[in-house]
Formats: C-alpha cells, sequence, structure tokens
C-alpha cells in the first residue's frame, strides 16, 4: 500500500458537498431512488459491473486482479427512515404510518419534505381526548400523527401529495466546527464511505459492494443481495447510535453503546451477528498499525446489514464498522468529521490486507 | 460415555466461540467418518457412508448459553451482555469462566427491589479487582458458567449440558454405528443459543432429505408442587410432536417411535411450546427438509446447573443408531 492512496483525514470540498447531497436527499425504505441515483453517478466510471436488483439493490464489482480473489463483500444501506402518507384528513391533514424505527414524538412539530420534490410540511397531532386544545399528544399513538401542508380540504391536499408518498425530516447539513449535523447520516455516511472504497478499490480481492435497500425495515435489500452475490467474507458499513451523554445522575454511563470521536465503531456482537473473530482482529490489529483510532461497539442489542448476510447460503463470516452518530433516526443527528474520516482510511487499509489467507490459515482461533 | 460427557461439558465454548468444542469432537470422531468439514460459520460437518440412499442429517449444537462483556467500571467490576436464553434468576452467586483460567462471579445490585423484572444490568461480574485496570476481563470477551461436572450416579449434573448432550450423543453413534443404507451427514452446529444461525447454514450446505434435530428438553419433573409430569427424567429420549417453530414430520415421528417400540428402547412423547433445538432452522432452509428431534430430558434447564439422567442419554444413542441402521420411507407422498 502506498501512503498517497491513503485516503486523506480531513474532508475536501468536494466530499463534504457529497455528503451533504447524500444526507439532504429523500429516500426512506423501499424508495431509495434519489440516493441510488447519487451513488451511480458517484461510481460508474470505477466499476466492472454494476446492476441493479429487483429489489433496488445497486451491486457493484470491482474485479482484482488474480481471477481467483476472495470475494468481499462491502454493504451500505441506502434508506433511511421516516413516514409514509396514507390518506387525507376531512380537514386537510395527511395522515401518515411509520417506515423503520422511528419515535413519533421525534415528529412533532418538526418540519418535513414530503416527496422527492421535497414539499414542505409540518407534523402535529389530534389533541388528546380529555386534554385542553394543542396540548401535545401521546407520543404512543403513533397512528394519530398528521403533516399540515397548507391544504383547506381533503380534495385540495389530495391533489398535492399522493399516497404512499414519502415524508422525511427537513434538515439540511451544517458542519459545526469538527461535527456536522444532519438528517439520515444513518447511513449516508456509510454509503459516502462505500463510495470511496469503490473510487480506489484494493487490488488483490474481487469487492462487491452492496448499496442496499430496506434495511430500516429488516435488513430485507441485505438478504438478496448476499444471495446473488455470495461473497466469502462480508464488512457492513453503518452508524452506530452514541449513547455517550454523561447519565443525569452523574454516575458511570456504562452503556454508551458507542462514543463520537472515538474512531470506527468495530462490532464484537449486536442481537443479529456474532462476528467472526478473525476479521474483528484483522480490522484492530490494522488500526493499530496504521495509527487509526478505533472502538469495540458494546455488545449488546441493534443490528446491522451484517445481521441478514452472515446467514445467507452456507454462511458469510461477516463483521459490522460503524461511525459513531448521536440523535440516530432524529431530525438532526450529529456525527463526527474526524470518526468518518477514520473509518474510510480504516477499511481503505483493512480491505488490502484481506486474502483467502485470513480465513484459510486460521480457522476459528480465538 | 461418563468421560466424553464430562470432557464435552467442562470445555469453554460459548456462541461464535465453539472452536475448543469443535477441536475435540473432531478428534473423537476422527477415525470412523468419511470426510471432515468445517462450515464457513464453523459448524463440523462429519459425512458416513457418502452416496448412500437418503440423505440424512443429524444435528447437534457444539454451543452453550453465556455472556459478553459490554463494560468494566471504574471499580473494576463487569458488565455484560446475554449471548442466549439465560435464566437471570440463577444468576446471583454464580460463578463465570473466561478463557485464560479467568473466573468471577455474578453478584445482583443491592439497590434491586423485589419484584421489579431483572435484566442484565441488575448485574455486575465481580474478579476481585478493585480498579479498572486490574480487572482481567475487557469488552467484547466472552464467558461460560462456571460449574464443576457431578456424577450423583445415574443423574449427572454440569453447565452446558443442555447444550452439549445431542453432542455427546452424536459422537457416540458415530462410534457405534456399523452399518448404514444412507449417507449419514453428521452436524455439529454453531450458535444454536443464539438463533439458530449454524442449523440454517449447514443445512444450506448439506440440503438434506431427512434431518433429526438431537439435543434437550426441559424435564418437567423438577422437585416441587408446580411439577408437571410431561417429560420425566429416566424415561427415555423424548420424541417431540409439537412445539411453537416446529411440527415434526409424523410420518418420521411414527417412524422413530415403532422403531423404539421393535427394540424395546423406553421412550416418551414431548410436546413443549418452546424451541430449544435447531429443527426449525433444518425443516425450512433451501426447499425443506422431513424433519425430526429427538431429546434428553433435562431438568434446570438453561441454569449453570443442568441435570440429565444418564439411562436417558444412552437408551438415546441406541435409538439413533436403530435409526441410522433401518431405511427410511418417509420424504415423498402420503403418509
Amino acid at each position: 500500500m502506498t501512503a498517497e492512496h491513503m485516503p486523506s483525514a480531513t474532508p475536501s470540498a468536494e466530499q463534504m458537498r457529497l455528503i451533504k447531497r447524500l444526507t439532504e436527499a429523500v429516500a426512506i425504505s423501499g424508495n431509495e431512488g434519489a440516493v441510488r441515483a447519487i451513488v451511480r453517478e458517484q461510481v460508474e466510471p470505477y466499476v466492472d459491473e454494476l446492476r441493479v436488483d429487483t429489489l433496488g439493490n445497486l451491486l457493484i464489482r470491482c474485479k482484482g486482479r488474480s481471477s481467483n480473489g476472495v470475494r468481499v463483500m462491502l454493504a451500505a444501506h441506502m434508506d433511511e427512515v421516516g413516514l409514509m402518507v396514507t390518506g387525507a384528513a376531512d380537514d386537510g391533514t395527511l395522515r401518515c404510518k411509520p417506515v423503520g424505527w422511528v419515535d413519533a414524538a421525534q415528529f412533532l412539530g418538526k418540519p418535513v419534505w414530503i416527496g422527492r420534490h421535497r414539499l414542505p410540511g409540518v407534523v402535529g397531532a389530534p389533541p388528546t381526548p380529555g386534554s385542553a386544545a394543542g396540548a401535545s399528544a401521546n407520543p404512543a399513538e403513533t397512528m394519530q400523527i398528521r403533516i399540515d401542508i397548507g391544504a383547506m380540504s381533503k380534495e385540495e391536499a389530495a391533489g398535492k401529495v399522493r399516497l404512499g408518498e414519502q415524508v422525511v425530516f427537513a434538515t439540511e447539513l451544517t458542519r459545526l466546527g469538527p461535527m456536522m449535523r444532519a438528517k439520515a447520516l444513518d447511513d449516508r455516511l456509510g454509503i459516502a464511505i462505500l463510495i470511496e472504497i469503490v473510487q480506489c478499490p484494493p487490488a488483490e480481492i474481487d469487492l462487491l459492494a452492496a448499496f442496499t435497500v430496506q434495511e430500516e425495515i429488516g435488513l430485507r435489500g441485505a438478504e438478496v443481495a448476499a444471495h446473488r452475490m455470495e461473497p466469502d467474507l462480508a464488512i457492513a458499513i453503518d452508524c452506530a447510535p452514541a449513547r455517550d451523554l454523561p447519565t443525569r445522575d452523574g454516575e458511570e454511563n456504562t452503556r454508551y453503546s458507542t462514543r463520537l470521536g472515538g474512531g470506527p465503531a468495530v462490532y464484537v456482537a449486536d442481537r443479529l451477528t456474532i462476528c467472526d473473530p478473525r476479521i474483528v482482529r484483522l480490522l484492530t490489529e490494522t488500526a493499530e498499525q496504521q495509527g487509526i483510532p478505533y472502538q469495540l461497539r458494546q455488545p449488546g442489542e441493534g443490528g446491522t446489514d451484517a445481521g441478514a448476510i452472515h446467514l445467507s447460503r452456507a454462511g458469510v463470516p461477516s463483521v459490522s464498522v460503524s461511525v459513531p452518530t448521536r440523535y440516530t433516526h432524529s431530525p438532526a443527528s450529529y456525527a463526527s468529521i474526524a470518526d468518518w474520516r477514520a473509518t474510510v482510511r480504516l477499511l481503505h487499509a483493512a480491505v488490502r490486507r484481506l486474502g483467502s489467507s485470513l480465513l484459510e490459515d486460521s480457522p476459528w482461533q480465538h | 460415555m461418563k468421560s466424553l460427557i464430562r470432557k464435552l461439558t467442562s470445555t469453554y465454548g460459548p456462541s461464535g466461540r465453539e472452536t475448543a468444542v469443535r477441536e475435540i469432537v473432531a478428534a473423537e470422531i476422527r477415525d470412523h467418518v468419511q470426510s471432515i468439514e468445517i462450515s464457513p460459520m464453523g459448524s463440523l460437518h462429519a459425512v458416513v457412508n457418502r452416496g448412500g440412499k437418503k440423505k440424512v442429517m443429524l444435528a447437534a449444537q457444539m454451543d452453550e448459553i453465556g455472556i459478553v462483556i459490554s463494560y468494566v467500571d471504574q471499580q473494576g467490576h463487569a458488565r455484560f451482555h446475554l449471548m442466549g436464553d439465560v435464566d437471570l434468576g440463577m444468576l446471583h452467586g454464580h460463578g463465570v469462566r473466561f478463557p485464560g483460567d479467568i473466573v468471577g462471579v455474578f453478584g445482583l445490585d443491592p439497590g434491586w427491589s423485589e419484584g421489579k423484572e431483572l435484566s442484565a444490568a441488575d448485574f455486575r461480574i465481580d474478579f476481585g479487582a478493585d480498579n479498572k485496570g486490574s480487572c482481567p476481563v475487557h469488552v467484547g470477551d466472552f464467558g461460560v458458567f462456571e460449574r464443576p461436572f457431578l456424577d450423583l450416579g445415574e443423574r449427572l449434573v454440569a453447565k452446558g449440558l443442555g447444550g452439549r448432550i445431542g453432542a455427546v450423543i452424536l459422537v457416540e453413534v458415530i462410534r457405534q454405528i456399523s452399518e448404514t443404507p444412507h449417507e449419514l451427514q453428521f452436524a455439529f452446529t454453531v450458535q444454536e443459543e443464539v438463533g439458530r444461525r449454524g442449523a440454517s447454514t449447514s443445512a444450506y450446505m448439506l440440503a438434506p432429505e431427512v434431518a433429526i434435530a438431537v439435543g434437550a428438553t426441559a424435564a418437567g419433573d423438577s422437585p416441587g408442587k408446580g411439577r408437571t409430569e410431561v417429560v420425566l427424567l429416566g424415561q427415555g429420549p423424548a420424541i417431540r410432536v409439537w412445539d411453537l417453530r416446529m411440527l415434526p414430520d409424523r410420518r418420521l415421528v411414527r417412524h422413530i417411535v415403532d422403531v423404539a417400540c421393535q427394540t424395546g428402547i423406553t421412550h416418551q412423547m414431548d410436546a413443549l411450546p418452546t424451541a430449544d433445538a435447531d429443527d426449525p432452522s433444518l425443516r425450512a432452509t433451501r426447499a425443506g427438509a422431513c424433519c425430526g428431534r429427538i431429546s434428553v430430558p433435562v431438568r434446570y434447564l438453561h441454569t449453570p446447573s443442568e441435570m440429565v439422567d444418564y439411562r436417558d442419554v444412552d437408551e438415546a444413542v441406541r435409538l439413533v443408531v436403530e435409526l441410522t441402521k433401518r431405511t427410511l420411507d418417509v420424504t415423498e407422498g402420503e403418509d
């Protein structure tokens, strides 16, 4: 590996613009076209094979130098959580349902974009029965939230927004010194990282890049992508919640999951996957050799596309690497630019050390 | 076989960390099988009589329930996440073992109040350390229950017994097989306790026509007023007819019962809601398999002290050996 190829620790203006475009694209699960178009434009000149599969996954192959190179799948998901319009009420407000794991309370009073053309709206909820008019709704009544779009009747609303239209938080990316604030950093950061890896692919392996759909509603894209790609091993690139604020009572925060600024979070085990210890070790050793900060994501709940990929066919040794992100699935998630860059650097270096010998020479030594 | 039970149950092997168990199994069966291969997940597959009449998969898990360290606090006590269905009511005061002869003790937070539902967050692991730096384990380390093997005559007590008893039986079956019309595919699977992840991937690789999972079932005769008497220790292997995830093929069930009756093997029927072996995943992989389940009754299942009756283990071995000798005509057509 030559030093000049190592991705830079500080992002270029172009890379910042790409993150901005990706996070501001409107693409909830099942409706990933806006992100897919950006990815396609970014990677097309660099790839040997490209296809969009039946579910909408964008699948790429960058052939290695040798014909029997190890097949390495890298996956990042294009979709984000949001709402879907399910109807219009007589008063001209829109009814909607959540897509993916969203807390309805997160939406109340927030500006939203409806559809790819970003029709503006604001989310509210009918007052709770028995309470004073305008009192805040019970967040548990997810199905009751409504969207005001300035329509005064059911007919007017129906004329502006079609049933099934997607709704996302209306947040533009803002850089806050070494940090950034945006919607959908989960997983547009992963998408940006995977784009960068594809643009400078390793020569010794067969790189299979999967830009997946429908992760937020159950890893549905990754499952079929892995079946088609038949990888020898896989890495899911995602964003992990950072619950690293100090606790209210001043006690030690023992359940932070990941910490902002601590570098890429390498998974050991989550609810869906026990990561292959050989790939975990390769990642941590690579980080140490290259002087890249990293952290182990606290074993616990949660899951990534690796949950579906590692059970594909006869099984695929897999791991997840995530950028720590505060306030995930909210209108304003918050991540460290240094963590993002360190994650690109770690993966760039790690995929260059992957070879068939990793799996052949060290079968399940712990 | 008792020494094999002792060896396999005392070996460290939580879900995802089955290497040591796999190596023992491989050494025990190597001279009796045609081939051994390891799946990408780490499951061990061994074949007897390749090319035989019917592809019959016999599966048993290698892993045991355990925990993984999620945090070490300033006082040097560790927090953890559960790997598998651990009965939390049993943890307080129990030992936990890590590779490298590291042993700690689970302690319940004194702040826990009676009546509140227990969670892993209510416990600490105490290694005798008094600060973060002297704690011998790190985030990501996997631990298993610590419990010496107890031989109480007919009854045996050990940690990991529920998990490993199927593997013990299959190892013994492999050693005893003389002749079989079938291609027998023995699968010693990984990661059963976290969701049968080894079983589905192994079944994909092996593509069996008939699959029988061999494992443990919860005995209903633990001492006390609430005993259900559904499955009893010492009454022979349990043949499952129903659970919440799996309806064993009734033709296969009848075949197993017929073989047991013909050969005078004590057995009992088992219909329990909990799915606690590989069979549900074996049934549904690829185009599906004709699937069944033979279990040894275990008291105190999913605790550090699981108890079996040795005679049940012995009879289970006999039953599986007898099954492998006979033709099986259950995969196609009407019953």
